[in-house]
């Protein structure tokens, strides 16, 4: 039992990550419609950034120019590439975002190659012990990042200007143009923000992942099935699905095999998906035109 | 429809799969020059049967459009399928190719089960899922698989014949392949084959014209991941070894950049496009392979410049050269009979190609 709750514990970190790349995927997916398959090499490449530049210029400076980045690479990859097919059938900005991973995903493995770098703890390395568990900061950090970025994003979805505009852009691009909201920037915005958090997610979770080319990539199956789980598009259900299979892939490890998580998780999609399509919280998809 | 399958229908006055066949004509002799030169065979070799399985994945993706980026996880059902089998049960060659395809078959139609009732990204992510999921379980089913190390397997033999040599392997594959792919052009254009580009236009439309949209997607699945088993197949005795690392995610990627790069069925009518991306495919994989990333650098550039701008892909150049090869032929020809040009109509041809080619874009 005391084994098992410490799995638990310990998967609440990992939980956060997720929860924080399927937030960024979210609020993308709700502003322009596309799935973004490239998420995790985005996330990748800010914490590559954020890792050169620590090494040469420390902390603070780190921090402002990966933010940066992120937000112009968000944002320019909507304007350059995704909005030539936001006309196209479906699919195609689909296989762009997929052209997007494996191009990112090269381009770090030339420049920076395959082996892990370092990268600092954002909280330090503190052990936290209490009744026989134990925690570290950089975990607790994680968990507050978490919880506290989807409250934040919550909140400027629900009662702000910005937020109410960003809804209706999702439910009718052209509709909300016609009322003066300036749909493509707020488009470009989503993007900008979305990429934003994904590369805070990855510049605190680094140390515990280890930084490659390709540290986030089933951290993204992982956040894609959360989400999905907890109801694609629901900033709440996005939180709740990611801890959940946090939880489900740390016992799975725990209990058989690290190489089974993903089996294991996605085998638990597909049942959510049938039992109920739109997720645990979920609504009703509409059709977008 | 494609210049030179137009020509190939003026001079037999039928449809064969020339586009497909002519390609396949040019490899080997591309082989046959080759040789003596095991790591540029080698090359050919992967290209073709990757050929095989990246035509597949067209049916579903181009022709039936169902997004997939589950490929590998059924490449790899049809090699394990014959490695396991190699090693309790000796089959004969042909028996054996047929178990591959339809053990894959059966892994398509349970994939096809889980994902065929969901639309669009959810169907795109479940198949992500078991492309994941499959080298997985061969990690962990050691005692069947052989694990992390993987299964070894003999060169294919049929009667006394043994195609041990990198140039009779080939030849095989080739030769499994040329008909898989005939077999494959031959149903696209039966009423099955319109049926299934019509779902993929519109689903409410085929419908109302009586297309059993749901079996039909199952029957898609079902045809494009038995011929996928047989280059499982293939692959199993070309590399002498069917382990896990040979069917990862990002094979599954390299696929369908392959598929997009070489020309899908979305934007023509025939399965060659596909057998050019994975000779590009084959090629840079094994050029690169000591440069860590550039592989994949150069197709996503690649993918992407092909679904934004350039949509024809790689096969629209080969078409054009080809074309150009065979016009200079039959002027030539022409010039020597001293009869006129037979008048043709592209009309017929052109209308129904630019109304795929809108609702395609749509």
């Amino acid at each position: 039992m005391k084994e098992f709750l410490q799995l638990v514990l310990s998967s609440l970190s990992f939980g956060s990550v997720y929860a924080i790349t399927a937030l960024g995927m979210v609020i993308v997916f709700k502003a322009s419609g596309v799935v973004n398959f490239a998420y995790g090499s985005y996330g990748t490449l800010i914490a590559m950034v954020f890792a050169t530049v620590y090494a040469r210029l420390g902390g603070v400076l780190a921090w402002i120019i990966c933010i940066a980045a992120a937000l112009v690479a968000g944002s320019g990859s909507e304007r350059l590439l995704l909005r030539r097919a936001e006309r196209s059938r479906w699919d195609v900005p689909l296989v762009v975002t997929l052209g997007l991973f494996l191009g990112l995903e090269g381009l770090m493995g030339m420049i920076w190659g395959y082996y892990p770098r370092h990268i600092p703890q954002a909280a330090g390395a503190h052990v936290y012990k209490f009744g026989g568990y134990t925690t570290t900061s950089n975990e607790l950090l994680l968990i507050g990042a978490a919880v506290g970025i989807t409250v934040l994003v919550g909140l400027v979805y629900e009662k702000t200007f910005l937020g109410a505009g960003m809804r209706a852009v999702a439910a009718d691009r052209d509709t909300a143009a016609l009322m003066g909201i300036p749909s493509r920037r707020f488009i470009a915005g989503a993007w900008a923000v979305g990429i934003a958090i994904t590369g805070v997610g990855a510049v605190l979770a680094a140390p515990m992942l280890g930084l490659t080319p390709t540290m986030l990539d089933n951290v993204v199956l992982f956040a894609f099935a959360g989400s999905v789980i907890g109801g694609f598009g629901s900033l709440l259900g996005c939180l709740a699905g990611s801890f959940i299979v946090g939880i489900v892939s740390n016992l799975t490890a725990g209990y058989a095999s690290a190489d089974l998580q993903l089996t294991i998780v996605f085998g638990l999609l597909v049942a959510v998906l049938y039992v109920r399509p739109a997720g645990i919280f979920g609504k009703k998809e509409f059709v977008r035109g | 429809m494609t210049r030179l399958a137009r020509f190939g229908r003026q001079i037999n006055g039928s449809v064969a799969s020339i586009d497909v066949l002519a390609l396949l004509i040019v490899l080997f002799v591309v082989g046959w020059l080759l040789r003596a030169n095991v790591s540029s065979l080698a090359i050919v070799s992967t290209g073709v049967i990757y050929g095989l399985a990246v035509a597949s994945l067209d049916l579903l993706v181009g022709y039936a459009g169902q997004l997939s980026v589950g490929q590998a996880g059924l490449f790899a059902v049809g090699a394990y399928a014959t490695a396991i089998s190699e090693h309790h049960f000796a089959l004969p060659l042909p028996v054996e190719l047929l178990f591959a395809g339809a053990v894959t078959a059966l892994a398509g139609l349970i994939l096809g089960a889980a994902s065929l009732r969901l639309k669009g990204h959810y169907f795109t992510l479940v198949t992500l899922g078991f492309g994941l999921a499959v080298p997985q379980l061969a990690l962990n089913l050691s005692g069947l698989t052989g694990g992390y190390t993987g299964l070894e397997t003999l060169p294919a033999q049929l009667g006394g014949l043994s195609f041990a040599t990198p140039w009779a392997d080939y030849n095989f594959s080739l030769v499994i392949v040329a008909g898989c792919l005939v077999i494959l052009e031959r149903l696209l254009r039966t009423s099955s084959g319109r049926a299934i580009m019509s779902v993929r236009d519109s689903e409410l439309a085929s419908a109302a014209y009586g297309v059993n949209v749901f079996s039909t997607k199952i029957r898609v699945f079902l045809i494009s991941s038995f011929f996928t088993g047989i280059a499982g197949d293939l692959f199993a005795h070309f590399n002498n070894l069917v382990s896990p690392s040979s069917f990862g995610f990002t094979i599954s990627l390299f696929f369908l950049a392959a598929v997009v790069v070489g020309g899908s069925g979305a934007r023509r009518t025939t399965l060659a496009g596909s057998l050019v991306g994975a000779l590009a495919l084959a090629y840079l994989q094994q050029r690169t392979a000591s440069l860590g990333g550039v592989s994949e650098f150069v197709l996503g550039v690649a993918v992407i410049a092909v679904a934004l701008l350039f949509k024809a892909g790689l096969w629209s150049l080969v078409d054009l050269a080809g074309s150009g090869v065979m016009h200079a032929v039959r002027s030539f020809r022409r010039r020597g009979r001293g009869s006129p040009a037979p008048a043709t109509s592209d009309l017929a041809i052109a209308l129904p190609l630019s109304r795929t080619e809108k609702s395609s874009n749509a």
